[in-house]
């Protein structure tokens, strides 16, 4: 497997107080990994010590196969762009100026790709425009925040929160941005939101982080698995029903829950009632429920509250 | 480290604080020698009998314009450093790390820059200042000969190594503070201090008879002579002595030096926003 980043017990105390707490996370190229989690959960704090902004306390990552501690880790950072928090653009400058500082930092010498990265994230408006940044709304100081990340052709992009401020139509661009970059470009993405049903639009992989640790990581196909319909069975002899479902689903979709046995995604109830009543066991309850991301992300969080 | 040097360079240069410095110091530079000029006048004053007093020449101006104390000469350090700030408190500070750059890099170019930013500005008020005041004054007494040629150029490297002496400090202050008002109080302190130091130093070296207490006179005598903010050593003479090169040259040089690594120590260990 081909990892863009790598964490192995990453952790970062700030006065004693661990705010993250040993992080192991597994970006593979080509992955749009959603970051998910409450405030303060820790999510910009690792994309803090990523980006080489802090420093961390304990545990190491690798970007690019580059440990954070060797000399390749200047080289790796080249390979992404990143927006942190809020974009980090020069408030008294022009967009494109502040993409021309951009381009000058990076050793980039293209009046174009200033002019086509503009245009990308929808402020072709503003290419001959002398507004300065300061005057943007907050939804095009976070799109030229995302021109700056796209600037230097990245490999890796990291957006924290990029949707913030951003109206409907803005995040629907944003959106299909990622997925052509990704899909075009193969560019790899993390991206830090509170906005589930926005980040399941696009991610193909979650880490869901609580209290500085992430408590689930999950591919998007998981996840999928894991929503959606549920039906919760209690017979008189659990272990025969669980033996029986067996026969006619996938083991992934079965789980033993205080609510019964659980089967996940669509099912033929009666079919599956007649079976079991045929096999002679008895059907004490059954219940039928959705799950939604929300739901279970909440779920996961009340039972890493619980831990 | 080129790209990061001149994305920093543009940048302060571009600012609109610097055109305010530039604004400032051609007032300055205008106002100062003919508000002398005219003072002299009204005092019906010739400027060679201020020679005693206060030498009044288009060189002594030149000088003294690159004094510390001045009006101007504070003004420039000020303003250098909310621009230099404006890269941590617009966090433009994340998109040099991010892009890959080390971060001794990133502080050695804030430091240079600041170095160019300041010595540039200084330089342009107080050329502007010798040009207005060769008009009124003469540049000196003695007529000006090849080796004043030499002396002015020497000096003016000398005022070049003050002003980068100036510049660790305040990129120091950038780096450490991460904010322009803490690291401009904690400039305006350290040269408040620098000069209450200078100035008693000053009155000591009057009230101290050098052959009664040689000890106390030395030391006083050295305190007043590595002090960077006060003394003005430089281009108040013809000539230098080794003396006189050693003591402008070596404060400056080290502290230079001391506050440099401790800027890049500091910012290394920094976690940045």
């Amino acid at each position: 497997m081909d990892y863009a980043l790598k964490t192995f017990d990453l952790s970062k105390q700030y006065k004693k107080k661990a705010v993250v707490n040993k992080v192991n996370m597994n970006i593979c190229r080509g992955d749009i990994y959603g970051f998910v989690g409450e405030n303060g959960s820790g999510k910009t704090t690792i994309i803090r010590l990523i980006t080489g902004l802090i420093s961390p306390n304990g545990g190491s990552f690798e970007l690019f196969g580059a440990t954070n501690t060797s000399p390749e880790i200047y080289s790796a950072r080249k390979k992404i762009g990143a927006i942190v928090e809020a974009p980090s653009i020069y408030q008294n400058m022009s967009a494109s100026d502040n993409l021309r500082m951009q381009c000058r930092l990076m050793g980039i010498n293209s009046e174009e790709k200033i002019i086509s990265t503009l245009k990308e994230v929808g402020l072709e408006a503003v290419i001959n425009d002398k507004k300065h940044a300061s005057d943007f709304s907050l939804g095009m100081r976070q799109r030229l925040g995302i021109a700056m990340a796209l600037l230097g052709d990245p490999e890796f992009i990291i957006l924290d929160e990029p949707m913030n401020g951003l109206d409907p139509a803005g995040i629907v661009e944003i959106r299909e941005l990622i997925l052509k970059l990704n899909g075009e470009k193969n560019i790899t993405f993390l991206i830090s939101s509170h906005i589930l049903t926005e980040l399941s639009l696009v991610a193909t992989k979650y880490g869901i982080i609580s209290h500085g640790q992430i408590i689930r990581e999950i591919t998007a196909t998981e996840l999928r698995a894991e929503c959606g319909r549920i039906t919760d069975i209690v017979a008189a002899d659990q272990e025969k029903l669980m033996q029986l479902l067996r026969q006619s689903f996938d083991e992934s979709r079965l789980s033993y829950r205080p609510e019964g046995v659980r089967i996940n995604g669509d099912v033929n109830l009666h079919s599956v009632l007649c079976e079991i009543i045929s096999s002679g066991n008895e059907i004490l309850s059954v219940k039928c429920s959705e799950t939604s991301i929300e739901d279970y992300y909440l779920s996961l969080l009340g039972g890493a509250k619980h831990d | 480290m080129i790209n990061l040097l001149k994305t920093d360079l543009i940048r302060v240069f571009k600012d609109k604080l610097f055109l305010v410095l530039g604004i400032i110091g051609v007032a300055f530079a205008l106002f100062t020698p003919i508000v002398s000029r005219i003072l002299l006048f009204g005092l019906e004053l010739d400027p060679s009998d201020m020679a005693e007093i206060v030498p009044m020449t288009a060189k002594s101006m030149f000088f003294s314009s690159f004094s510390l104390s001045n009006n101007f000469g504070l003004i420039v350090p000020i303003l250098v450093t909310i621009i230099l700030c404006k890269d941590f408190s617009h966090g433009t500070i994340r998109n040099k790390i991010i892009c890959g750059n080390r971060r001794w890099q990133i502080f050695l170019s804030l430091f240079i820059s600041g170095t160019v930013a300041m010595f540039a500005a200084i330089l342009a008020h107080a050329l502007l200042t010798l040009g207005v005041s060769v008009l009124l004054f003469k540049y000196q007494a003695e007529p000006f000969t090849a080796s004043d040629l030499g002396y002015f150029l020497l000096s003016v490297l000398f005022e070049a190594i003050v002003y980068a002496y100036v510049a660790s400090i305040t990129a120091f202050l950038c780096a450490w503070a991460k904010n322009s008002g803490v690291a401009i109080v904690c400039f305006i302190a350290i040269l408040l201090i620098s000069t209450i130091v200078g100035s008693i130093s000053t009155m000591a070296l009057m009230l101290i008879i050098p052959e009664e207490n040689e000890t106390a006179y030395n030391v006083w005598n050295f305190l007043s002579r590595i002090n960077i903010f006060v003394n003005a050593q430089i281009g108040n003479g013809r000539s230098y002595s080794t003396e006189d090169v050693l003591y402008i040259l070596l404060p400056p040089l080290c502290f230079g030096a001391i506050t440099v690594l401790s800027g890049l120590f500091i910012f290394n260990k920094k976690d940045l926003k």
